[in-house]
């Protein structure tokens, strides 16, 4: 009875801590599910430039660049809609030459889904979560392999060329210069302002 | 860096990091470039400067080279590459789709600066590109406008010229018909030929004032980069000021940034270079505020609305004396640069005077 009440309810906000408090409750029988996750790479309005150590992502709809380094691309690239976290590990041991547990490839599904390079259905699957910081203690002499995605800092107006002054027409905040002339200005509404609407 | 500290900064410390830019910059074109000797104490002060310029990646490129490769500073830089390949990437889409849609019009535009010069560049992130600029024959500009309209947003990025006149001069017919086909992924763009291309980047460099650091690399990449068969006499063309003017930035790229110029008519006058030009230059890559991106930011109509800032509106605007002596055409000499500064300066505002009852009637 109990628990259909419960059951009633609207279900709560996946924070972190109820995410960890499933995980920790239900065990090993949640993991297992987890683990037959096939994760799918988003494909839509990216931008991708493979560098030799790490690929650059922009993503269009939000106007953010991610650096991701070879692990995280690694595991992004061959998120496939196919493979397992199983499958994925396998993969990242294949190409780093060393090995790894699921743990790693969960690090990199998690920052990939926060920087929304992953499919919408993909991020219903419950996670499991894991931090960068629980495995650099674990894999010490190899923490920098981690997988790891920066956030690029948008670009100043100024580095481009010429940026727009206020009142120009714009598209992006990157377009329209900011105070001073360094840093980004403000595109509100398709024009540019200088300081915060 | 602070800005006021450099707001109070002399105007020969200004010159001081203005000669460290250069140094940073020194062959950073090249694949491989030359070690870089400078302390990080120097570097750090200098970081701003780059990123300002737009020069930042190719501080990184030459960093990267040096003992300074795996410092948080190269790091802080390395950002700006990423980010100008990714834009680069995006730039030569919106390229493509631009050049397509205007061919779809009937109108074949020449690309100049950016994309045609960026490709000199050993990495594609190494030079950020801006706006594009499209040159168009002065009787399909207003066409070309109005096709640029179905663009949607994308019309924003576009700096359309009315031929070659704000870029240098030229005959438009002939720049055209020496203009070749660049591949540019799955289209091909137009852009002028190795002698047209130097010239503009040249008189641009100038007419700016010199204050980007970058544009003095373009021309030292396009110089180390100039086919055998390259036309000197076309290059400079019968204009006495123009080939001056041409010959003292290339000059100057070899002063300032080591280019190699062992070929060209400028070898002779990097000795011969007037005291001013050098200085002046110096000053506006040192600055953290050049007068010229202030200018860009608030152009003189926005005082009308926003008339407390004119006083300095008006001092941002007092031209440089690299800018006023190609304003006025006048020659790259020793004489003092003053009257040619005062001349541009009188020449700008009757201009902005005529112009503006038509913008106000346009509005």
């Amino acid at each position: 009875m109990r628990l259909d009440r419960k059951s009633d309810r609207p279900p709560r906000r996946r924070g972190r801590n109820t995410f960890k408090r499933s995980t920790t409750v239900k065990g090993f029988e949640m993991r297992d599910k987890a683990l037959q996750i096939v994760p799918c790479a988003r494909e839509d309005r990216l931008v991708v430039q493979e560098l030799p150590d790490e690929m650059l992502v922009y993503d269009l709809d939000r106007h953010k660049a991610h650096c991701l380094n070879k692990a995280s691309a690694l595991v992004w690239k061959h998120c496939d809609g196919k493979s397992t976290v199983g499958q994925l590990r396998t993969v990242l041991e294949q190409h780093l030459g060393t090995s790894a547990d699921d743990d790693v490839v969960w690090l990199a599904l998690g920052q990939l889904r926060r920087f929304h390079l992953l499919e919408e259905e993909s991020k219903g699957f419950g996670m499991m979560k894991v931090t960068r910081r629980d495995l650099v203690s674990k894999y010490l002499p190899a923490a920098l392999a981690l997988p790891l995605i920066l956030s690029i800092p948008s670009p100043t107006a100024a580095q481009a060329a010429s940026c727009r002054p206020p009142g120009s027409p714009c598209t992006t905040n990157a377009q329209c210069c900011g105070p001073g002339g360094v840093g980004t200005g403000f595109c509100n509404a398709g024009s540019c302002l200088t300081n915060a609407p | 860096m602070p800005r006021k500290k450099f707001d109070s900064m002399s105007k020969s410390r200004a010159q001081l990091y203005g000669q460290m830019v250069g140094l940073t910059l020194a062959g950073c074109w090249r694949r491989l470039p030359q070690p870089l000797d400078l302390n990080s104490v120097r570097l750090a002060e200098i970081v701003p400067l780059l990123q300002i310029s737009g020069a930042a990646a190719l501080g990184w490129w030459r960093l990267s080279h040096s003992n300074l490769a795996h410092t948080p500073l190269a790091e802080t830089l390395r950002g700006a590459y990423r980010l100008n390949t990714l834009q680069a990437r995006i730039t030569q889409d919106t390229i493509g789709e631009v050049v397509a849609h205007l061919g779809s019009v009937g109108i074949e535009p020449i690309l100049v600066k950016g994309w045609a010069v960026a490709r000199l560049y050993p990495e594609q992130g190494l030079r950020p590109l801006g706006d594009i600029d499209l040159c168009v024959r002065p009787e399909e500009f207003e066409r070309a406008g109005k096709a640029l309209e179905d663009l949607g947003d994308r019309r924003y990025d576009v700096d359309l010229h009315r031929g070659f006149e704000s870029l240098g001069g030229g005959k438009v017919d002939e720049i055209h018909a020496r203009s070749r086909l660049a591949n540019l992924g799955n289209t091909n763009v137009r852009v002028p030929c190795a002698e047209d291309h130097l010239r503009i980047l040249c008189m641009h460099f100038l007419r700016e004032g010199g204050w980007r650091p970058l544009w003095l690399c373009d021309i030292a990449a396009a110089v180390e980069a100039l086919p055998e068969e390259f036309d000197w006499s076309y290059c400079l063309g019968n204009d006495r000021s123009r080939s001056d003017a041409v010959i003292c930035s290339i000059a100057v790229a070899h002063q300032l940034l080591s280019a190699n110029i062992g070929r060209t008519p400028a070898a002779r006058k990097t000795r011969e270079l007037p005291r001013w030009l050098v200085p002046a230059i110096l000053k506006e890559w040192g600055s953290p505020q050049p007068s010229m991106l202030r200018r860009h930011r608030a152009p003189i109509t926005s005082y009308i609305r926003y008339p407390s800032g004119i006083l300095q509106g008006l001092r941002d605007r007092w031209p440089n004396p690299i800018e006023a002596t190609v304003g006025m055409r006048g020659p790259f000499n020793d004489f003092p640069r003053f009257p040619f500064q005062v001349g541009d300066c009188l020449a700008r505002t009757l201009r902005f005077a005529v112009r503006q009852p038509k913008s106000i009637r346009q509005r």
